[in-house]
């Protein structure tokens, strides 16, 4: 059984566009409002619910840090990693959904969020035509 | 000679303790101003969150690299 697992196919070949379109991103995924994992390109062996689990906490997080600030979301949030890791970028998505990527600590981070920005539209598109429509703001 | 096993017993203690302060300090120091900026959805404005709260942030985004790299 597919457990928690929303929408994936067309989304998932968006997510791995971006990954190929920015050599910086280690991965991509998509967590729905829900805060269930749409879609990601992690490699098989990898713990998905874990990694869901915690990009929707950092959304959920980013999501109430912005409307504390006056804001109604956030439009992208970029968090570098404790230790020198790496980064987490994120942009919002209609319906509280979250477009997230990864990259090493060396990573130009603002390439990748306008890679991530100008792929918004397709994945939001991917995820329309998965859900059927993809009506409705965040 | 036994003074100089002293010395280098000191020389490594000294050693040992600097890596430890700097581990200690790349594990557990608080997040730097612009680790942590989210701009909200008018586009415009950049708000970064209080010390407290970057340092959650930075502590789950190692967990999501540390998950993405197996």
């Amino acid at each position: 059984m597919a457990e928690s697992r929303a929408p994936a196919g067309d989304l998932e070949g968006v997510l791995e566009d971006l990954r190929s379109l920015s050599g910086e991103v280690t991965s991509a995924a998509v967590v729905l409002g829900s805060g269930e994992l749409g879609g990601s390109t992690l490699a098989p062996g990898i713990d998905e619910q874990r990694y869901g689990a915690m990009l929707a906490a950092l959304a959920g997080l980013a999501r109430r840090t912005a409307r504390e600030n006056g804001g109604g979301g956030f439009s992208h949030a970029r968090i570098k990693a404790a230790a020198d890791e790496g980064y987490v970028l994120l942009v919002g998505l209609k319906d509280g959904a979250t477009l997230a990527a990864t990259t090493g600590p060396e990573a130009r981070v603002g390439l990748v969020l306008y890679d991530m920005r100008n792929a918004r539209k397709e994945v939001e598109r991917a995820l329309g035509s998965e859900n059927g429509d993809g009506g409705g703001r965040s | 000679m036994r003074k100089l096993l002293v010395r280098v017993a000191l020389v490594g203690a000294a050693a040992g303790a600097a890596l430890a302060i700097r581990n200690y300090l790349l594990d557990g120091a608080g997040t730097k101003p612009g680790d942590v900026q989210i701009v909200l959805d008018d586009g415009a404005t950049t708000i970064e969150p209080d010390p407290v709260e970057a340092r959650e942030f930075a502590d789950i985004a190692r967990k999501v690299v540390e998950a993405a790299g197996g």
